[in-house]
């Protein structure tokens, strides 16, 4: 099967399964208002009964904004706590492996969606998607060493260069560099992912490698296939800020509002697609060798 | 042939006036430097002679002198400065980049060496002389100099083949008041010279291009690879140069101005940014204040990784930018802010030379000021980004808010608490507290003002005195109560609506009594106008004298109160809230949930960023 079927698989497979799409959209959902909810009290508090609350509604005055920030500085750290930020990061990270579980195991199996089978896979996954987690997390931090070492190599030799461009150019290719690398973790951990579902696989450091294998074995196909989903999530991107940007009249909250909630299942659809492709292309090249 | 002579006479005889009219000093001239140096770019090194003529233009004698030796302060990490400023020291240590000034010699011109009665102190130098000089007396003293040129320190060195040379003399303190204002270089401090004469001959590689205070006068090849430039500069206080093979050159003009721009070869593209800014500000002075009274200005536009940015020096001034600026953010006016706030100083420090030590307001606050208006007027917002703007004025605000209140404004430029509160103080709330004179006096009145202030203390070195009472003198009024408060006082300003009712009278219907509450939250009292809204578009304007913490108005009206502002037109930009000046009714939710939708997608990319991890 080549890339454009496995996309087009994927594209049908995460329609067959808008319900996980759903679930995980209205989590993300459920967790920002969470989120939210402090601010936007602060700044009814602040701006709700103030002239400067019908200004912003209809034009972003930074001299309100600058006010509002600094003026409210103390509620907002209080209600802020960076504790709170770290748990609620990490809570939100652990259950998104829970529901990778659901939607890869789904996607393998194929059967009809219901609630069961959904937690049913998202908890037989769970623990094998934690250890791969923890282990794609040490390859993240091995990128970032190397970036700061490169940075200062690269500081060093170029401190005495005029070439302001060059440098320019130097730093831009060194953040093209980590985006690379990290989406290439990012890849290689999906396909982690999708070999522990499908073989069975418990040795999750053993998967980690074969995946690595995988995709160095398969590498244009592998990275064309994630290009062209990432293509489709730039694109989607872009859509999403020209619509905003030209068509949307900001005043028009509940307009704005759903476009960013549209935008937003975009980006669950193109996570899960990310999943569902990888996984067409996986079985179609892994039953070929056996 | 007779007629011909008759009007040549003639021409000559109109001429002597004009001529003596010319010849007339700008300013009190106390000191005339001949200097001249040698540029060795393969130590690192300047050697330098310099006769200067000092005229103790006190009352006093004087029986010692002090000079400054900047430098100094990047001799080693145990000078005033890099214990102020550590992370100057680790990048001078890094770069092994310490810089210095040694007196090699120093006599009265032909006359007794003083050489052991020197007290060096970093970088203050004292000698005492055999005799007190006395009032109205002129001392000539001789002195030879090496200087090594540091490399990464602060306003000064070099960076690659860029070579900046300021306070790079052995240069006379200012007597003034009955003392030596003599201080140690201290990272927040800027300088204080005397007015005079400067005649500088610099001798370096024949390839390389410069750009100096003053005007050129001659320029030879010495035949052995190098070349001398004599440069002759009247009535400033202070001698800047900059040399670099390799920088652009574009020149332009403004009336009698010429303008000579030193740029880096890759901001070629940003040539006509910089010139329109200083063509901009030129007109803006021109008309606002007074024409430059000097021929030139070069403005010279830094090298990259280099600290000699954003400076300000007589007839030369340093900008910034960055080859990317424009490029990346397009929206914002980085050349065009720093060009024109560094050209304000031509005018607040460079003629009106106030004491950048002990007040510094008076030049950076002043000059902010300038530039805020002048940004204005040329530009618009000095932000635009993503549909939102962002004035100057507001940038300044941003600055204050931070440390509003932790030094007064009137503060020693070493003994405010940080870097932070000094720039906010010195540049920002210096220059709030100017707009909101504005706004309280009119713009015609502060016009006047600033031009009063500048006709009377050109070329001399006015104190923040002087400036209220200009102020008092243009207005006529005693504005003491203002400055006491927001120059030397640390108070907030803080004006609030706090609370409103509007209920129907139980006795007539369609009559409502409705009450506003102002409060004054900060301790800084100033007159404000409150305007009340009524929902049939009734308005009432009333002034409160902010005297006592509070007061209520109250109203009986057929209409319903709708709001209540004080300070409707924030003319009061020191206010540090502008969000409690007013006060509706009814919840503005609209406002309240656009931005709190904003911030919720805000959470929910974070969130779907950390998914992607998952």
């Amino acid at each position: 099967m080549s890339m454009w079927k496995s996309f087009g698989k994927g594209n049908c497979q995460t329609r067959r399964y808008w319900q996980v799409l759903l679930i995980i959209f209205l989590f993300n959902l459920v967790v920002a208002l969470l989120l939210t909810f402090p601010f936007w009290n602060i700044l009814g508090e602040s701006v709700g009964y103030s002239l400067a609350g019908k200004e912003i509604a209809s034009e972003l005055n930074m001299k309100y904004l600058t006010d509002f920030f600094i003026n409210e500085q103390p509620s907002l750290t209080a209600s802020y706590p960076m504790p709170l930020l770290l748990g609620v990061g990490i809570i939100y990270l652990l259950l998104n492996t829970f529901f990778a579980g659901g939607a890869i195991g789904l996607f393998h199996r194929e059967e009809r969606f219901t609630l069961e089978s959904f937690f049913r896979e998202s908890g037989r996954w769970f623990w094998r998607f934690l250890r791969l987690l923890l282990i794609s997390l040490v390859f993240i931090a091995v990128i970032f060493l190397i970036n700061s070492l490169w940075k200062g190599i690269a500081g060093s030799a170029l401190e005495e260069s005029a070439h302001e461009p060059l440098i320019f150019w130097m730093k831009i290719i060194r953040y093209a560099g980590i985006g690379f690398f990290l989406l290439f973790i990012n890849m290689v951990f999906d396909y982690a992912k999708i070999t522990a579902v499908v073989s069975d696989e418990r040795r999750m450091i053993r998967t980690a490698l074969r995946s690595f294998g995988f995709v160095f074995s398969h590498p244009g196909r592998t990275m064309g296939l994630y290009y062209m989903v990432a293509i489709v999530g730039a694109i989607l991107l872009a859509l999403y800020l020209s619509v905003s940007y030209w068509v949307l009249p900001a005043t028009i909250i509940v307009l704005t509002l759903i476009w960013q909630q549209l935008y937003s299942v975009a980006r669950v659809w193109v996570r899960l697609l990310f999943f569902s492709s990888q996984m067409a292309l996986y079985k179609t090249i892994v039953p070929a060798k056996r | 042939m007779f007629k011909k002579s008759c009007a040549l006479m003639l021409f000559i005889l109109l001429l002597i006036p004009v001529s003596l009219a010319v010849a007339q000093p700008l300013s009190q001239r106390v000191v005339y430097y001949q200097i001249s140096v040698r540029l060795d770019t393969d130590q690192k090194m300047l050697y330098g002679n310099e006769v200067v003529s000092f005229l103790n233009s006190s009352e006093n004698p004087l029986p010692e002198l002090y000079l400054h030796l900047y430098w100094n302060a990047f001799r080693n990490d145990k000078s005033y400065y890099i214990q102020k400023s550590p992370g100057v020291g680790r990048r001078l240590k890094r770069l092994d980049g310490w810089g210095w000034v040694d007196i090699k010699s120093f006599r009265i011109l032909d006359g007794p060496d003083l050489m052991e009665q020197l007290e060096i102190d970093n970088t203050v130098l004292k000698v005492t002389l055999p005799e007190p000089l006395q009032p109205q007396q002129t001392i000539k003293l001789s002195i030879e100099f090496e200087n090594k040129i540091p490399k990464g320190a602060v306003r000064a060195g070099y960076i690659r083949d860029n070579y900046f040379f300021s306070q790079w003399f052995p240069k006379m303190a200012v007597y003034l008041d009955g003392e030596w204002k003599a201080f140690q270089y201290h990272p927040h401090c800027e300088f204080f010279a005397d007015f005079g004469v400067y005649d500088v001959e610099m001798t370096l590689p024949v390839d390389f291009v410069v750009g100096s205070s003053g005007m050129p006068v001659e320029e030879r090849d010495n035949r052995d690879g190098t070349k001398t430039l004599h440069f002759h500069g009247e009535d400033i206080h202070d001698f800047t140069w900059t040399a670099d093979p390799d920088y652009g050159i574009a020149r332009d003009r403004y009336q009698d101005t010429e303008i000579i721009l030193l740029y880096q070869p890759h901001h070629a593209d940003q040539v006509n940014r910089h010139l329109h800014a200083v063509k901009a500000a030129l007109e803006y002075f021109h008309h606002w204040i007074a024409p430059f009274p000097f021929p030139r200005i070069t403005v010279v536009d830094p090298p990259y990784g280099g600290v000699s940015g954003g400076m300000e020096y007589p007839m030369l001034i340093t900008a910034g930018t960055s080859w990317a600026i424009d490029k990346l953010i397009p929206g914002v006016l980085m050349p065009e802010l720093v060009t024109i706030h560094e050209f304000g100083h031509e005018y607040w420090y460079g003629i009106v030379a106030n004491n950048e030590f002990e007040e510094a307001w008076l030049d950076e606050g002043i000059t902010s000021y300038s530039e805020i208006k002048i940004i204005e007027a040329t530009y618009g917002p000095a932000l635009k980004w993503n549909g939102m703007k962002m004035f100057d004025r507001v940038a300044s605000r941003l600055s204050y808010l931070t440390t509003p209140r932790r030094d007064p404004i009137y503060t020693k430029s070493w003994e405010f608490y940080d870097g932070t509160s000094y720039s906010g103080m010195v540049y920002a709330k210096a220059a709030l507290v100017l707009l909101t004179l504005e706004n309280l006096l009119g713009e015609e009145t502060m016009n006047r003002i600033m031009r009063t202030y500048y006709e009377r203390y050109k070329f001399t070195h006015p104190k923040t005195e002087d400036f209220i009472a200009v102020v008092n003198e243009v207005t006529g009024r005693d504005m003491s109560w203002y400055f006491d408060q927001v120059i030397y006082g640390t108070g907030a300003v803080d004006y609030a609506i706090a609370s409103l009712s509007s209920k129907e009278d139980e006795e007539e219907e369609g009559v409502y009594l409705s009450k506003v509450r102002v409060e004054r939250l900060g301790e800084v009292v100033i007159p404000v106008q409150i305007l009340v809204s009524f929902d049939n578009g009734e308005q009432e304007r009333e002034l409160w004298d902010g005297k006592k913490r509070w007061k209520e108005f109250t109203y009986r009206k057929n209409a319903r109160l709708l709001s209540a502002e004080v300070d409707p037109q924030h003319k009061i930009w020191l206010d540090k809230d502008f969000i409690n000046n007013s006060r509706t009714m009814e919840y503005q939710s609209r406002g309240v949930n656009r931005l709190a939708a904003k911030l919720l997608f805000w959470w929910q990319s974070v969130l779907h960023v950390l998914a992607s991890f998952s």
